[in-house]
């Protein structure tokens, strides 16, 4: 079965949110991460046209939203200290930076 | 009866609005804004804020970043960066963009016209 493109689209968008709901900022830039790294290693491995890869790809990045959207709403219940990154709004998101910082 | 109950009502109305647009023209207006109301955000600003947060994004091929530019033909974004760039115009402009409109942003003017036509963009 081919995954479509805007199905992929779909999954990085919502799993880019799911990262984001963490609040501890630790976690937050972890997941942010390596839901990066995981679309970029899936869509290197369309380029060189390995279908079963990616759709084991997609399949493996799917539980893992589901694994996110939960972890993250568990996280928000919980009372987090926050980091001294943090005091910063600028880099709240714990992926974007501004110049002059 | 019934008929000049409802003249006599509605002249009553006619009578009511007069009085109170004559009370209007002298009450000092009032300057008021709701809540609800939209951020009024100027198109220079917006743009100004897109280009910030495209200069911040590494892989952006600054050289060419104008308004006209095409995400993937003239920045060098392929389709999964420019998911991570209408998220961040999202978090900018602290607004939810769903799918399927996020899918159709694929030039900064695209996304400059979109947070102009919404609302909600602060």
């Amino acid at each position: 079965m081919s995954i479509g493109r805007s199905e992929v689209l779909a999954l990085y968008r919502n799993s880019l949110r799911a990262a984001q709901t963490f609040e501890t900022y630790n976690f937050r830039a972890y997941f942010y991460r390596r839901t990066r790294d995981r679309f970029r290693t899936v869509a290197n491995m369309a380029l060189t046209g390995d279908s079963q890869a990616v759709s084991q790809g997609v399949q493996e990045a799917r539980a893992e939203l589901s694994v996110m959207q939960r972890q993250g709403t568990l996280n928000s219940m919980f009372a987090h200290k926050r980091t001294v990154l943090e005091a910063s709004q600028n880099s709240a998101g714990g992926h974007r930076r501004r110049k002059g910082e | 009866m019934f008929r000049l109950a409802s003249l006599r009502l509605a002249s009553a109305r006619v009578l009511a609005t007069r009085s109170l647009a004559a009370r209007q023209t002298v009450m000092p207006s009032i300057a008021f804004r709701w809540y609800s109301d939209s951020g009024g955000l100027a198109r220079k600003d917006i743009e100004s804020r897109i280009f910030q947060l495209l200069q911040d994004f590494d892989k952006v091929n600054q050289d060419k970043l104008s308004p006209v530019a095409d995400f993937s033909k003239d920045l060098g974004l392929d389709s999964l960066d420019t998911v991570e760039v209408v998220m961040a115009i999202e978090e900018e402009f602290s607004v939810e963009i769903p799918d399927d409109e996020a899918d159709k942003i694929t030039t900064v003017k695209g996304a400059i016209d979109y947070i102009s036509a919404r609302d909600d963009a602060h």
